[in-house]
């Protein structure tokens, strides 16, 4: 395999776009699976296969161009009839995809390429294509039939000038955007060929004057040739400008003309005239070169590849385009100020007449305002992506599991476009694959047992994102045989979780959470009735990671919900400011519990650990200044120090409650100061990760504070081990 | 003959130099936060313009004794890597063009200060310069620390 230097900085570009391509076989494979022959969907995965094909050929990825070069004739045979999708080239087409992400990741390897045998494959590619091809005739070969049409993408749109003479301008998305919006707020636009006079001597200094002239009555958007050129005096006797103004022709030209040395000026105002369509239709991808489906639009970026390259992110067009908008606007305000500061150095800033410089100022400004709100905002969505690219690996995922397990199973997928903080989609696919995985092995029945228990023999699953409020939810729902409290609960005294009057004493909700605590179930394969949770507190502790929260609900003999709750991003944070030790620092509010307020002679000791008796239950107390070593300049504290210093505990503790998982412990703060939201800032990577501390953010007044990070706070510190009050234990 | 341009801060009596390139702005110290579980040379962390950047104290990582701040102290917000620092000086004083030429080896030991993170000793005129290896201050030996931190002590206060 041949790849130079020359292709690999075109890598990122290539798995990105092999992925998204691989990700729309496939999902267009499993449909196929279901309807049988459908020519749409044979296009589809045609167009996936043959786009691969050629960048790969590009790349010099041979294996990849070959595999996918067969599988373009097998598809091609299945679209005009001459071959019929059975089974065995379903399986042998998924084959092919597997082999291709083999390929894939063969190319990150060293040496490039992997040791990947196509051979085998393609041997039974070639064998379904001779086996079936003898029985029917062979017809007219129709190649790349589906990739032809309307793949004529349209020019760079053009500007018609009002004056036919005179060239028309080409211009870039932004400025034609920049042009469009001007016209719309009754700016007017000209095209300007200015001449020098040829036996001018300075001649990137007389252009200089020109444009600076020409920035006093508008924006100039455009230069021919380039500025730089034009300063480097790298230009014939004439160059030309497109200029966005307010004034009218003969302001514009008298101003040019007055400077020296001046030959001429053509001008020419310039308007879409009908490129405004033009413009319209080439923005939208031409449907030969996508080869993606609509379906899956232009927004995605492959898990896999952000991992490895992180360089290439995808924003969806019209994104991109409401960003450009709102950046024309900016430079639209940049023109007004220009004209604001001019109106000033006429004079006209302060007097009481209408269309004074302050009136103007003062819109201009509230203008910026909003158009800054909306750029960040549209900043913060377009780190956000569908969750589409975790949904669309599942299809492929039920039906390879369902099968394996001998089940019929039907996956309905909802929400897919909900959006999603880029962080937050590359942790979510790892648990929500265990809990699909769950569905099919445990919770969904034979279909034998379903018959007899009359329902419909192929089991339903599920999968559904919506936004709620300011989080997403996700729902993964079997109509499967369900989970039963009554068993979960001898389960745990069989296994020694619990003794059995604490087993009886739990409620039906905190019993069936007995299947998130380590090991409850992974100890062995438990009986049919309750085979769930098989990793489920790794489930949990994956989705608590990225500050959510995992439940379930379940009907006995009807099945079983899974419901998890996400942050729409982790860039913000609802979190509780509390000072401790004079440091301000901010608990996220998802782990805070409660709040309390007791003296410290509530307080007792056992083993050696201090402890206050909550509605029955121990809780341990510990001061937030000795587990973060505060307020002790540079070196740790010891033991009780910062109690020492302060002569003990205060007589009035304020202590608040944190809760991970189902795990308790009190914090000894000293004050509470509020709820905020906050925005997380990494600590940079000189600091890199410090066990406890979550990120910094930046309060109102300048000053960074710390934020929290209670896993870290206390993970590997003997406060995991006999601190952390495990509800369960202490009912004992 | 190869020139560099260096800013010259002092720490205590001794003037220190570190190539200009590196350097990204001088700041005035202002109100640091604390971070902790770092090492005790890191003081905290600082906001500058909206980005989080960490402050240390250079003193402390060259081992000298720690002073008390003065209005002449400064934040020299370095860049090395991908990383941008800020570090506390007692005072900057100039910038200096020093010829290569003038540039000597360090000397095994000197003036107390780890010749670990020194890139050589600049003669200007009668003065000497010392010449920090930026990267070298923040990273040499201290990978380690930065990422164990004191992990050991803290699992020791709260037993």
């Amino acid at each position: 395999m041949n790849t130079d230097q020359d292709v690999s900085q075109y890598l990122p570009i290539f798995t990105a776009d092999f992925d998204e391509n691989v990700e729309g076989i496939e999902s267009a494979l499993v449909e196929l699976e279901r309807q049988g022959h459908n020519q749409e969907l044979l296009n589809r995965v045609f167009r996936g296969a043959h786009t691969i094909k050629g960048a790969a050929a590009t790349m010099g990825f041979e294996g990849i161009a070959t595999l996918t070069h067969d599988m373009e004739n097998i598809l091609d045979r299945l679209r005009q009839g001459s071959l019929e999708m059975t089974r065995e080239i379903t399986d042998l087409l998924f084959r092919c995809l597997d082999t291709l992400k083999e390929l894939r990741a063969g190319l990150f390897s060293f040496p490039a390429g992997g040791k990947v045998n196509l051979a085998g494959l393609r041997r039974d590619l070639e064998r379904v294509c001779a086996a079936q091809a003898g029985s029917t005739g062979e017809k007219v070969r129709q190649p790349n039939a589906g990739i032809q049409a309307g793949a004529d993408p349209p020019g760079k749109p053009g500007l018609v000038s009002s004056n036919n003479k005179s060239p028309v301008v080409q211009l870039d998305d932004v400025e034609l955007n920049v042009f469009r919006t001007a016209e719309i707020k009754g700016y007017h636009t000209y095209f300007l060929k200015v001449t020098l006079d040829n036996c001018c001597q300075m001649k990137g200094a007389r252009a200089y004057i020109v444009f600076h002239n020409l920035k006093d009555c508008g924006e100039v958007i455009k230069a021919i040739p380039p500025v730089e050129d034009i300063e480097a005096e790298e230009f014939g006797d004439s160059f030309s400008l497109v200029l966005i103004s307010m004034e009218d022709t003969d302001t514009i030209v008298s101003i040019v003309k007055s400077t020296s040395e001046i030959a001429g000026v053509e001008l020419s105002v310039i308007s879409s005239g009908d490129s405004e369509s033009t413009a319209r239709s080439n923005r939208e991808p031409s449907p030969g070169n996508g080869g993606t489906s609509s379906a899956t639009g232009g927004t995605q970026t492959g898990r896999e590849v952000q991992r490895k390259s992180g360089q290439t992110v995808r924003v969806d067009v019209r994104r991109l385009e409401n960003l450009m908008n709102l950046v024309g606007e900016l430079v639209i305000d940049r023109t007004r100020l220009t004209e604001v500061a001019l109106k000033f150095r006429r004079g006209q800033g302060l007097g009481t007449d209408d269309n004074q410089a302050w009136e103007l100022l003062e819109e201009v400004s509230g203008h910026i305002g909003r158009v800054t709100g909306e750029l960040q905002e549209e900043i913060m969505k377009a780190r956000m992506f569908p969750i589409e690219q975790v949904f669309n690996r599942f299809p492929r995922l039920v039906r390879d599991l369902a099968q394996k397990a001998g089940k019929e199973i039907e996956l309905i997928i909802e929400g897919q476009e909900t959006e999603l903080d880029r962080t937050v989609i590359e942790e979510i696919g790892d648990p929500l694959i265990h809990l699909l995985r769950n569905a099919v092995d445990h919770g969904i029945e034979s279909p034998e047992e379903r018959l007899r228990t009359g329902k419909p023999p192929r089991g339903q699953v599920r999968l559904a994102a919506q936004h709620r409020e300011n989080q997403i939810v996700i729902t993964v729902e079997d109509d499967g045989r369900g989970m039963d409290p009554a068993f979960l609960r001898r389960q745990a005294v069989a296994r020694g979780f619990l003794e059995d009057s604490a087993a009886k004493r739990l409620s039906e909700r905190e019993a069936l959470g007995l299947i998130f605590r380590p090991g409850f179930s992974t100890a062995g394969q438990v009986s049919d009735v309750s085979g769930r949770g098989v990793g489920m507190d790794i489930v949990r502790s994956h989705v608590e990671k990225i500050n959510g929260a995992i439940d379930l609900q379940t009907v006995p003999g009807k099945g079983t919900t899974f419901t998890i709750r996400l942050p729409l991003t982790l860039a913000i944070n609802r979190s509780l400011l509390v000072s401790s030790a004079g440091n301000l620092l901010a608990i996220p509010l998802a782990n805070v519990v409660e709040i309390l307020g007791l003296a410290s002679t509530a307080l007792q000791t056992v083993r050696g650990q201090e402890v206050i008796l909550l509605r029955g239950q121990a809780l341990s107390i510990v001061s937030l200044a000795e587990i973060l070593a505060l307020g002790t300049e540079g070196a740790p504290a010891r033991d009780g120090s910062y109690r020492a210093e302060n002569g003990g505990w205060p007589a009035n503790l304020n202590i608040v409650v944190v809760g991970l998982e189902d795990r308790r412990i009190g914090l000894v703060v000293d004050a509470l100061i509020g709820e905020q939201e906050i925005v997380i800032k990494s600590l940079g990577e000189y600091i890199s990760y410090v066990p406890g501390i979550a990120g910094a953010t930046i309060m109102g007044n300048g000053r960074v504070a710390l934020i929290l990070d209670m896993r870290g706070l206390f993970h590997g510190s003997e406060l995991g081990g006999t601190l952390w009050a495990g509800r369960h234990e202490l009912a004992v | 003959m190869e020139e560099q341009q260096l800013v010259v801060f002092r720490l205590g009596d001794e003037s220190y130099g570190i190539e200009i390139a590196s350097v990204e702005e001088i700041i005035r110290l202002q109100p640091v936060t604390l971070v902790p579980r770092t090492p005790v040379f890191v003081e905290g962390v600082i906001n500058l313009r909206g980005r989080v950047i960490p402050v240390i104290d250079l003193r402390r990582r060259l081992g000298l004794p720690a002073v008390d701040a003065t209005p002449n102290s400064r934040i020299i917000v370095v860049e090395a890597g991908a990383v941008v620092v800020g570090l506390v000086v007692d005072a900057v004083s100039e910038v200096l063009r020093l010829n290569m030429a003038q540039i000597d080896p360090p000397p095994p030991v000197f003036k107390k200060v780890d010749v670990a993170y020194l890139r050589g000793v600049g003669k200007v005129g009668e003065r000497l310069v010392i010449l920090l290896d930026v990267e070298k201050v923040l990273y040499e030996q201290e990978r380690v620390a930065l990422s164990t931190t004191d992990w050991q002590d803290m699992a020791e206060v709260v037993n």
